[in-house]
This record gives structure tokens, sequence and C-alpha cells, in this order.
């Protein structure tokens, strides 16, 4: 495949993000496969993070948000990424492993979906808590004091004796609270949290998201959720970007995002929601699947899919632009050349 | 659906893990292996030599009597006594032989899992080329250069054991390389040795300390064989393997010579396969307190 140059997006990237940015993505490009037959899995991403911002990440299932994430942490070895992902000035895809590997866990903390998998089952919980701290040489004695207040943060009971406990004699939300204390116990300015209540069940889920609601504000820690789970997102974050095929299509703070969806696709998705207050024949969905990364259409990838889809869609693939409602949309229906039909 | 029914979900176990599991096993286990061992230092010491290897042919291929308690071999040899005093060569030289394989087993395992796709590549491909030497045939190739006793048979074996040992270590190490809790901590910052140590290659070794165990009595019979052939204890020392072949010739007619070293092979065999079995269950916390 090849690549496109000069897109307006890539002067883009010249421009420095200001002081007060804690994280700022440009025109992040993730592909996969050999050089002969390469997948763009994400085009051209970019994010601005404030310190104590709380920024949502959506999309349907390959839609590259969690890839997306994992690329800021540079996880994924063979993946090729190109762009900049500016963190506390830092261009992180210009560290070697070993400068990462102090940015992760100390800077950023992550946490994933599975809390059941995601400690280790002959590990001790306070081990696994304390091991962050371990290993940037901290006391023994310092490790344990700050392992047991930030589980006690969390609302962990007991935490001295739990500490002792393996994991197999935690509940789901109690590991997901561990998993929570492992990301923070090194007082990371940044946490991404990639479908961090997916795996539980509901109750469970509230009762997390409210623990990272209360620990985020106290701390001042900016968060990035990845989700696919709009309700999550409605109750907990400032700002929704909204990736469709690998690409940013919509992004808008939370309350303009949900009473005034710009793209259509981020309309669809609105409307899929099922509501508790309304009766409806049967759920709305939106028609059809997103492209395969191999296979996308020319023009805009949602064309197919798009209910407002004109002429210019098939061609041209839409730039973001600032939207109406105060955000910016990758849509023609808000282009100098396209009418204004879409909200 | 009105009524939900209870599930029942049948327990399966695996008979070695049933035998372990009941009462008294923990306590018995690990006492005969810990008899066998002790027996492996001090057979020799405490073997009158006279009954172990002077050749006795009048009083050859004598049944178990009060004089003789499992019989004479067919030089007249105290087979009693021999297997006390074989004990050493034959135990003592297994274990040493599957404990050397699985720590080379192990370390090319881990440099395969650690190295990267190029690592792995090179690593697999030796493993295959080293598989590919049947061992008795390689035991013989070594005993031509280092001269036909216990040691080279030794030194065959672990030669040709690790490679079955890295193959399934390095499968068990990729499977547990993709588990949520190495990804996890990863992203803690945690390094690659560091992860190998702490989190890879505790949670693979499970399947190593069955496989060290089951081994052993594999290896027990396999330096039997080689000795029969005339690569590994010579004679006319005493080992478990080399009495079970030299006698089995006669096996019809003086079933001891053979059969009771056999058995005493077959007490280590099960002993150490439990062990693992035990050993399993006391490193895995979440098995351990059912």
């Amino acid at each position: 495949m090849k690549t496109m140059t000069n897109t307006p997006a890539q002067k883009d990237a010249e421009r420095r993000p200001d002081p007060g940015t804690l994280l700022s993505v440009r025109d992040l490009t993730i592909e996969a496969g050999s050089k002969e037959l390469s997948v763009r899995l994400v085009d051209h991403f970019s994010l601005d993070m404030a310190p104590g911002d709380r920024v949502a990440l959506v999309g349907e299932s390959g839609s590259g948000k969690s890839v997306t994430a994992r690329a800021i942490m540079r996880l994924d070895p063979d993946f090729r990424l190109s762009g900049t992902v500016d963190f506390e000035g830092q261009d992180l895809l210009k560290l070697n492993e070993k400068q990462m590997v102090a940015v992760r866990g100390h800077k950023i903390g992550m946490v994933f979906q599975d809390p059941m998998g995601a400690l280790n089952p002959l590990m001790t919980i306070g081990e696994q808590v304390m091991e962050p701290l371990r290993i940037s040489g901290v006391s023994r004695a310092e490790s344990e004091r700050r392992a047991k207040s930030v589980l006690e943060e969390l609302g962990v009971a007991n935490a001295e004796s739990r500490m002792k406990a393996y994991p197999h004699e935690f509940s789901g939300g109690m590991r997901q609270r561990v998993v929570l204390a492992m990301a923070l116990i090194s007082d990371p300015s940044l946490i991404i949290a990639d479908e961090p209540t997916t795996a539980l069940d509901v109750r469970v889920q509230e009762q997390v998201l409210t623990l990272m609601d209360k620990v985020s504000k106290e701390r001042g820690l900016a968060v990035l959720l990845i989700t696919h789970d709009l309700g999550t997102v409605a109750g907990f974050t400032d700002r929704v970007a909204v990736m469709y095929s690998g690409r940013k299509v919509d992004e808008a703070s939370v309350d303009a995002l949900f009473s005034n969806p710009a793209h259509p696709y981020t309309q669809g998705l609105l409307q899929a929601v099922p509501r508790i207050d309304q009766t409806v024949p049967r759920l709305l969905t939106i028609p059809g699947a997103p492209p395969h990364p191999l296979n996308r259409p020319t023009g805009c990838a949602f064309s197919p899919r798009c209910p407002f889809a004109f002429d210019l869609c098939l061609v041209e693939s839409p730039e973001l632009r600032p939207s109406p409602e105060g955000g910016v949309v990758a849509c023609h229906l808000y282009g100098a050349s396209g009418k204004d039909e879409g909200s | 659906m009105a009524a939900t029914l209870p599930v029942f979900v049948p327990e399966r176990r695996s008979w070695r893990r049933t035998v372990s599991g009941l009462p008294g096993m923990q306590l018995i286990v690990p006492t005969v292996v810990v008899l066998l061992l002790v027996l492996a230092i001090v057979g020799p010491l405490i073997a009158p030599d006279a009954l172990v290897y002077r050749s006795d042919i009048l009083s050859a291929l004598a049944p178990p009597s009060s004089t003789h308690w499992l019989g004479t071999d067919e030089q007249g040899r105290d087979v009693f006594w021999r297997i006390i005093a074989g004990a050493q060569s034959s135990l003592l030289s297994a274990v040493a032989i599957v404990t050397g394989f699985s720590f080379v087993g192990v370390l090319v395992a881990t440099l395969a899992t650690l190295g990267g796709k190029w690592a792995d590549e090179v690593l697999m491909r030796v493993v295959d080329a080293a598989l590919a030497f049947p061992p008795i045939i390689f035991a013989l190739g070594v005993a031509a250069a280092l001269g036909p006793s216990l040691n080279s048979a030794i030194i065959a074996m672990i030669l040709t054991g690790w490679p079955v040992t890295a193959r399934v270590l390095r499968g068990v190490m990729k499977e547990t390389m993709s588990q949520p809790f190495v990804e996890n901590a990863r992203v803690l910052g945690v390094s690659r040795t560091r992860l190998m140590l702490r989190h890879v290659l505790p949670n693979s070794l499970d399947v190593l300390v069955v496989k060290w165990a089951g081994d052993v009595g594999n290896t027990i019979l396999i330096l039997g064989g080689l000795s029969f052939v005339g690569v590994g204890a010579q004679p006319p020392s005493a080992e478990w393997g080399a009495m079970v072949t030299s006698a089995k010739g006669v096996i019809a007619t003086a079933w001891w010579a053979a059969f009771t070293p056999g058995i005493a092979i077959a007490i280590t065999a099960t002993a150490f396969g439990l062990l693992g079995d035990i050993l399993q269950v006391r490193f895995n916390p979440a098995l351990r307190k059912r």
C-alpha cells in the first residue's frame, strides 16, 4: 500500500504542543504486516490531553482504539508507528525500550479489561502492588507502606492482611481494585484504562467507576478511557473522541456529543443505545459493518453505511474540521462544499 | 425456562492427582523419596562387598531364602544386597541426568522465549537437530569417545534428554507470555528479564516439576538399557537397570533376579511421579487451598 504525503495534518505535526499539555498525540499512524502487505490500523490520529483531563476513546471493535492506546505505551513492537506522541515534553516514539520501561507504570499507568487474568497467580497481592516501586529501587518497608495506603485509598479493607493473600482469594471487583492500585502506586500523571469495566458485572462496574472518578479527581490524574460503552462515557469523562475504521471522526465535549452529535456515525451510535424511558418496536442499529482495514472504500470509510452520504463522500476522505458544537468532525456535511443537514 | 436445574459438573482428575491427594500421601511419598535418596547415598557403604560383587557359581539362581532374601542372580550374587548397593548408581545418576537436562532445557526455552524471533527460530532448529539423535546410538558414540563408563552414559543422556524439555517448556512459556498478567506486569514497567524470572518462569515450572519427576523413572530404565549394551555401568558394578536386563533371559526359571530390581525401579518411578504431583499442588496457591 502506497502512503500519501503532504496532507494538511502533517503540517500540523510541526506545531509544538502548548506547555499546558500532558499528552499530545500527533498524526499517529500504525501499520502492521509486512512491507509488501501493509495494513493501516490507525491513520493520522491526533489527540491532546491536559493534566487532569478525562477523555474517552470510543468506537466499535476493530476501530483502532485499543491499538492506539497500546501504541502510546509502545506495547506492540511488531507494529510500525509514525507521527509523534509527546508526553511531558518527550516524544515516546523516539525512546528506546529501556527508556520506555521507565515510562510504563511510572509515568503512565495502564489498566486492562480482564481483572481475573491480570494478576500473577503465584505472587501475593502485596508483592504485585509493590512491584513497580521495588523495581525502581524503593525500599521494602517504604513500598509496603505505600502499597497499603494505595489499597486503602481504593477501598480494600484490611489492606495489610489482604496483601498477604493470593489473587484467587479475591473477587473480580476486588481484583480490579488491585490492578488499579498497581497502576497508581508510582503516582503516574496519566492512566490509560482499556475497557476497565467490561468484564465486570454491572453493580461492580458502577463501584469501580465511582472509585476511578474519586481517585482521579483527588489526584488530578488524567484518564484516557477506552470503551465501547457509552453509558460509562457519559458518567465519567469530559471529552469524547470517536474512532471509526482507524480514524478519529468526531471529537466533542461529553455534553455536546450526547445532546447534539455531529458525525452521522456518532448519531447512529447514540441511537443504538436502548433507553429505558422509550418503547421501540425494535432496537435501532447502524446497518452494515465497519470495513476491513485492507479493504476500505474510497472516500469516507463510513459512506457505505451513512444515511446522508452524497457524491463527494464516495470520492474524497473528509479532513477534520471544526464542528458546530465546538469540537472537530471529519464529515463532508460540515465542509465548505457540503450542505449542513447533519444535525 | 421455568425452573433452573442444578448443574453437576463431574470432577475429573488424573489418577496420579487422585492418589497423591489421598490422606497420608502428602507424608508417605516424600518419606519414601527421602528414604530412597538416603539409600542411594549409604547403600554402597552398608552392602557387604563379598555378597554384591563376588561370583559364587555354585549358588547361582538360588530362590529367595533366609540366607539370600531375594535370591541370587546368574553369577550367584545376592540380589537384595545388589539392589541396596545399586541404588546409588541407578537413582543418583538418574536424578543427576534429569536435573542436568532439565536445567539445560529450561535455559534454552528461556533464551528462546526471551530472545525474540531469531533466537527462537535458531534455538528450535538446534532442538530439532538434537532430537534427531537416538539416545542409545548417541550414547554409543559418547562411549566410544570417552570410554564406556557410567559417566559417559550420564553425559550422553543429558545431551540427548534436554531437547524434549526445551521444546515442552518453550511451548508452556509462550503460552504463559500471552497471559494477561504478563502484559499487565509489562505495562507496569517490569523489564524483560525480570518479567521472565518473576512472572513467566514460575508460572511455567509446574509442568517442569511433573516432567522432571516422571523422567526419573524413565531414565533409570534407559540407563539399564545402556548398561545392557555395555555403555553404562560396567560389570560387576550393581545397577538396577543393568540387573533387570542381564537377568531377563532367565526370568522363566529365576524370576526374582529380574523382577525384584524391577520392583525397585517401579517403586522409585512411582514415588517420584507422585512427588511431582504433590509439589505441583504445593507450588500453586489456588490448588493448595482446596
